[in-house]
């Protein structure tokens, strides 16, 4: 990355005190004047919007100073400790909940759900469902149930560890599991994750590889008629797809599609059950990625 | 000599009396330009997150930029006013239905945009009405003031003149 110039460090002096302690997060000074103006937004005093320069001169996450981020029409409250919702998550969310039917009852799970953004933006915009949101954090538990309170929609969090054999004989089938599981993978963490992210948020919400795609292959499978998996980088789409191809008796009964987002990375394997299913899912996912098997 | 009656045609009459200004009203301005649902098809939405790069959960940038162009026409409008895409995503809508009004006016501007000008130039004149009129008052005021100093004094020399006298 290349250094910031003296001469922008002084130009945003002259401007504004504070603003050259969002420098090294925002790059530009029309990108550090933006955030300094969100942040003047919440705070009181000019003192705590110091304070506040001075956290994000730290990396510290503008989200969890500012408490909130913005989720399709939604406000997720966010707190340290849980993982901040992203775009990416948001687009293809909302892309998803404006496909499914509004007028059918559907049972929804989310699992990995943080602060509940996922969840939360399917219930809000399609609300005749019924939507879990599973995490194992008891931190993120804890935010969603605030979450769900506060923005006052109804939806049942969940404290389950996934991973755990046993975890998917406590709940009933659902229609469709959505989900954003932690998929940096350990060896690239250090290298390609940005400085703010490494130091500020939970490695729990972040580094994984392939557990959480293998789990849902081997224990969610049966329970659902459709899944869509937010993923890191194209490996963890194919990985789902060689197994699902490989494996004859889920060969014949699934079908499986890749969706990429804005920013043309591979973001989302999403699959379906071709029959025996109430809600017609081809059509649902009609133009929603590439399907490949 | 016969008198004559002096007759205004009525297209002269009309003029006349559109002479008298018609004042603008803040609350009745011609509608915001709105887009259409007919036009989304020509659009092309771009987001631009600031930086290339894997993404995902590896960063977590707060703006998101939402760059809207018009095809036919060509014209481009961005959006970063707010940390909600979808609020970009509107605020960018309102501007380019703007510019495509504008556009499609022959570069001239917008109803809206005249009248709020007109709404503008007329604030301006009354201020400026106001500001003589209250400087007028003061000045009769000072005047009056003036007035009454210099009889109060040619009072007081009579009285001091019979007083010798």
């Amino acid at each position: 990355m290349p250094r910031i110039k003296p001469s922008t460090i002084w130009k945003a002096f002259s401007l504004n005190k504070a603003l050259p302690f969002l420098l090294p997060e925002c790059r530009s000074i029309s990108a550090a004047k933006q955030e300094l103006h969100w942040i003047e937004n919440e705070c009181t005093s000019h003192r705590q919007v110091v304070q506040c320069c001075k956290l994000r001169y730290r990396h510290y996450p503008l989200q969890y100073i500012l408490r909130s981020q913005p989720f399709g029409p939604l406000s997720v409250k966010c707190e340290r400790g849980v993982l901040i919702p992203r775009w990416e998550t948001e687009e293809w969310t909302m892309d998803l909940a404006q496909r499914l039917p509004a007028s059918q009852k559907l049972q929804i799970l989310d699992l990995c759900t943080g602060t509940g953004c996922v969840a939360l933006l399917l219930k809000h915009l399609r609300p005749k469902s019924t939507v879990h949101a599973i995490d194992c954090s008891p931190l993120a538990f804890k935010l969603v149930s605030l979450n769900a309170s506060s923005l006052n929609i109804d939806i049942q969090p969940v404290k389950l560890d996934i991973l755990d054999a046993h975890a998917p004989n406590e709940l009933p089938n659902f229609d469709i599991i959505t989900c954003n599981p932690p998929y940096i993978p350990k060896s690239t963490f250090v290298k390609e994750t940005s400085r703010s992210v490494k130091l500020f948020e939970p490695k729990l919400a972040l580094i994984g590889e392939t557990e959480f795609y293998s789990n849902l292959l081997d224990f969610w499978l049966q329970k659902t008629d459709a899944f869509v998996y937010e993923v890191g980088e194209l490996s963890q789409c194919t990985y789902i797809h060689h197994r699902i191809a490989q494996n004859a008796q889920l060969s014949d009964l699934w079908r499986v599609g890749f969706k990429f987002d804005s920013n043309r990375q591979a973001r989302v394997v999403f699959g379906y059950k071709r029959a025996h299913t109430t809600l017609n899912w081809e059509k649902v996912f009609e133009g929603f990625g590439e399907l490949k098997h | 000599m016969t008198p004559r009656l002096l007759r205004i045609a009525p297209t002269v009459r009309h003029q006349l009396h559109s002479c008298t200004t018609t004042l603008v009203k803040k609350n009745k301005l011609p509608p915001r330009p709105k887009l259409t649902v007919e036009i989304e098809p020509e659009l092309e939405e771009k987001f631009l997150h600031g930086g290339r790069g894997p993404g995902g959960q590896k960063i977590n940038k707060c703006n998101s930029k939402v760059q809207l162009k018009h095809v036919p026409s060509g014209i481009v409008v961005e959006c970063q006013e707010t940390r909600s895409r979808e609020q970009n995503r509107k605020i960018a809508r309102e501007k380019l239905a703007l510019q495509l009004a504008i556009w499609q006016n022959g570069g001239n501007p917008t109803a809206r945009q005249t009248a709020l000008h007109e709404w503008e130039k007329q604030g301006k004149r009354s201020r400026e009405r106001k500001s003589r009129d209250k400087h007028d008052r003061h000045g009769d005021a000072r005047r009056q003031e003036r007035l009454k100093e210099v009889q109060e004094e040619e009072q007081l020399l009579e009285s001091l003149l019979r007083g010798k006298v």
